[in-house]
């Protein structure tokens, strides 16, 4: 130690005067000081952005930026009454103005929903059973949980493509069987907003569920495997022991993954765009995209809004989950 | 008396595990055991191979596509492989200008993990190992980020960016990347998990806390510091709208734009399918070799989000 010091202090200049002074901080101070990098990027490219956004928000601000008039909540009531639909792409509404299937699915607030809800629920269940056979030993499952974490690396956008030639009506080969079963339609399958949504959820789900597996097995390996002989002993069916040890020793496991993941799957917006288009699919973000070159205080109030539902959203999984969860 | 209590249940679990492993093995021979044995593993073993199966499918049917002509799948049948790969993959390398949207992807998805790394791990280091005010309130401003949805920063982010001037820079697509909640997460998440008297001990020796992070945490975390940094690779290497709007040269666009470009024009019938397929498995190449490298690292870091 007191050869350091000693070469230390013959070095001279700036670096060792930053460092002497740096040495004679309090840890609060030098905790801070650490932190700066990390605060001023958060600040400019998350808080500024975040606040500026709620204050565009507040503005109609028409097509060629030349003229802002300061209006309120003036573009929430109208979003919420109907009368941003004219800005939006394709007659699709922010609300759904009927509670017709085809009046649901033009609604951005409605599609995003169900595709949240859906794709999460259907991710979680078959990330549950992949996790379960996962959990079991045997041989070569290290390379296979390697191998179902491929869609993960998938960009999105070749993602779409895959998806877009397997669907498409003029070569997709998956759409004539699929359209027998009645679940798509048999032409023009990627405008039609019915298939196409469940196209969209389908490539989600195929890209999402290999990571849910391996977030809940994780939970699974910290199980306690005495738990299982004991429930043997007991005369525990399989069913039994899921029911009674697995599921509710996984639940906040489960509880974390299905909060991730929901974040994510409410602002849906590339594999919309790559497989199909925002105007066959709306999603809030799609609406935010769509606005923001030519009706910059729409596109922020939608951007307001989501970011709202999905604070929402946060705040009933850590209630549900409590504070442990994270 | 919480400890006796834990005691008693520690031992009757052992009785019970004792009692459990007697019962099973005195109940049938062991050529009986081996042959069940067996099926369990050939059942896991078939279910396994399906759903890896499923889920590689759409992979394997791009990279057979890749090496077709025209690339039209419109029956199973036509689902084998073609004598086109090499000429296909020299075009969209070469004629197609892919290397070059490639290596500014590379370039930019380095820059990002580098940036974000140093970011991350003093941020990390310091809710971790330091006591100081409003400590809490700082971890979860860093975590509240993590639930902005891209689109609400995209506005401002956008204005601001082309106020700067720096629109068109390699500036833009790096940059706003560098701050990421989920790296400090993770890296919190596992430092976590690294003795605190260590700080302690280093404390009283007079070892600073950049040294202290430089020769104690970054050796005692190399897995989950791969790990950590082949996810922000792949998340990097797989942005797509921001560098989309933000870069408007063709010389600086990444691959993900370029792989889109390569989508339209096959839209409209100016270039097969086919090599909208090698486009796609090139730019997959990458990512898919950095998660067969590091596997081991990657999957430990996975699970690490959990505790």
């Amino acid at each position: 130690m007191s050869t350091e010091t000693g070469r230390e202090s013959r070095r001279s200049g700036a670096l060792v005067s930053v460092m002497r002074w740096m040495e004679n901080l309090s840890d609060t101070q030098y905790a801070y000081l650490l932190l700066i990098p990390v605060f001023v990027l958060l600040g400019v490219v998350a808080l500024y952005p975040l606040l500026r956004t709620f204050e565009l928000s507040l503005f109609a601000i028409s097509a060629d930026f030349s003229s802002t008039n300061f209006v309120g909540a003036g573009n929430y009531v109208e979003l919420f009454t109907g009368g941003k639909n004219r800005y939006l792409p394709g007659g699709t509404t922010f609300l759904p103005e009927g509670f017709g299937l085809g009046a649901l699915l033009n609604s951005a607030l409605v599609v995003t929903i169900i595709f949240a809800v859906t794709s999460v629920l259907f991710e979680t269940l078959i990330g549950l059973g992949q996790a379960l056979i996962l959990d079991q030993d045997f041989y070569g499952r290290r390379w296979i949980r390697a191998a179902i974490i491929i869609p993960w690396a998938v960009p999105v956008v070749i993602q779409g493509i895959i998806f877009f030639l397997m669907f498409n009506s003029n070569v997709g080969f998956l759409t004539p069987p699929l359209a027998d079963l009645g679940l798509l339609a048999p032409t023009n399958t990627l405008n039609d907003t019915a298939s196409a949504t469940f196209i969209i959820i389908v490539a989600d789900i195929w890209k999402t569920s290999a990571f849910m597996a391996l977030l809940i097995l994780a939970g699974l390996q910290s199980i306690d495997r005495g738990l299982y002989d004991v429930a043997k002993v007991a005369g525990a069916t399989k069913w039994q022991q899921f029911k009674l040890i697995t599921f509710p020793l996984i639940l906040p496991t489960i509880g974390v993954a299905v909060l991730f993941r929901s974040v994510q799957a409410m602002r849906v917006y590339g594999i919309i765009d790559t497989v199909s288009s925002c105007t066959v699919v709306p999603s809030l973000s799609c609406m935010v995209v769509a606005t923001f070159t030519t009706r910059e205080g729409t596109s922020a109030a939608i951007a307001f809004v989501t970011a709202a539902i999905i604070g929402i959203v946060v705040m009933g999984l850590i209630a549900w989950q409590g504070e442990d969860a994270i | 008396m919480p400890t006796t209590e834990d005691n008693m249940l520690g031992s009757l679990l052992t009785a019970l595990t004792a009692a459990a492993e007697r019962s099973r093995s005195a109940g049938r021979t062991t050529s009986e055991r081996i042959r069940r044995f067996e099926t369990e593993q050939l059942t896991l073993h078939v279910l396994a191979a399906t759903v890896v199966f499923l889920i590689v499918l759409p992979v394997l049917i791009a990279a057979l596509v890749s090496t077709k002509r025209a690339g039209i799948v419109t029956s199973i049948g036509d689902l084998v492989p073609g004598g086109h790969a090499l000429s296909n993959y020299r075009r969209a390398l070469i004629g197609l200008e892919f290397w070059r949207f490639m290596l500014n992807s590379f370039v930019m998805s380095v820059a990002v993990v580098v940036g974000k790394l140093i970011v991350s791990l003093l941020a990390a280091l310091v809710i971790v190992y330091y006591r100081f005010p409003y400590k809490n309130a700082v971890f979860l401003f860093i975590l509240f980020t993590l639930l902005l949805p891209v689109p609400v920063r995209f506005v401002p982010l956008y204005r601001l960016t082309t106020e700067l001037g720096m629109g068109n820079t390699f500036f833009a697509i790096t940059v706003p990347y560098l701050a990421s909640a989920t790296t400090v997460f993770i890296l919190r998440q596992h430092f976590l998990s690294i003795p605190a008297s260590l700080v302690e001990t280093a404390k009283v020796d007079g070892v600073g806390p950049l040294r202290f992070l430089w020769s104690v945490l970054i050796p005692m975390s190399r897995a989950v510091l791969v790990g950590v940094s082949v996810i922000m690779f792949v998340y990097t290497w797989n942005q797509y709208l921001w560098p989309l709007v933000i870069i408007n040269a063709e010389s600086l666009q990444v691959a993900q734009v370029g792989l889109n470009l390569l989508r339209g024009q096959a839209s409209t019938g100016e270039v097969a399918w086919s090599m909208v397929m090698t486009g796609s498995i090139l730019t997959l190449l990458p990512p898919l070799a950095l998660l067969v490298l590091f596997r081991r690292q990657l999957l430990e870091t996975f699970t690490i989000q959990q505790k």
